[in-house]
């Protein structure tokens, strides 16, 4: 074997050692979890991962099990979690409409065809929950509505 | 026109369900604490004005035009 080439080989063996000389700055990856495979991947500066929990929370543990196994081989925005670096808490401030103009919205709401459930409605419409149980318990009771059987 | 539904206020009372929506003026502090086998729960206490209901999936009865 070539001298030059032979101290390649030690020099990347060395360097095996330090991965703090690595800085991922985007990757994707399938993640293998315990009841399905997810795709994760990195890019300017953001986490995304197809998974349920992460729609919602914007970490998930297939994203936290990652950062734990890439280290310091991630830049520091990668390794911080969603709670650090969210911007301050978005207040949602309720409408105050009339209960039929709400009864009016809750209805054109289901014209979608969606499965809703009442904190969809009262987050999307901005309405007060307590005011949209009772909108939906009436048109239930009316026979607009009803239980969608397929999502219980 | 108002529904009736149940509505507990009686101190003890619980509800246990899949999917509670809830609103209140103050939330503690969410705890993670151990759950059987390898599952985690959290914990937390709703205060001041809490409303909660069982959620229910619900959809329109008619169909809509394709």
């Amino acid at each position: 074997m070539r001298s030059s080439l032979i101290g390649k080989i030690e020099k990347a063996k060395r360097y095996a050692q330090e991965p703090d000389r690595v800085s991922f700055s985007g990757f994707t990856a399938v993640f293998r979890g315990e009841n399905d495979n997810h795709k994760l991947s990195y890019a300017n500066g953001k986490w995304h991962c197809n998974c349920y929990f992460f729609s919602q929370w914007g970490t998930c543990s297939h994203v936290m099990a990652l950062q734990q196994i890439l280290g310091n081989m991630l830049p520091q925005e990668a390794l911080s979690s969603p709670m650090e670096t969210q911007p301050e808490e978005k207040v949602t401030v309720l409408r105050e409409i009339s209960r039929e103009q709400a009864k009016q919205e809750v209805r054109q709401l289901f014209s979608s065809g969606r499965t809703l459930y009442y904190s969809d409605i009262a987050k999307e419409l901005r309405l007060d929950l307590e005011l949209v149980v009772d909108i939906c318990r009436e048109l239930e009771e009316n026979g607009e509505v009803k239980v969608d059987e397929s999502a219980l | 026109m108002k529904v009736p539904y149940k509505v507990y206020y009686e101190r003890g009372d619980a509800l246990s369900a899949e999917r509670i929506a809830v609103q209140a003026r103050d939330i503690d502090r969410i705890r993670l604490i151990e759950g059987s086998g390898k599952h985690r729960v959290q914990s937390t206490r709703l205060r001041n004005s809490v409303f909660c209901v069982i959620e229910v999936p619900l959809k329109s009865v008619r169909e809509r035009a394709t």
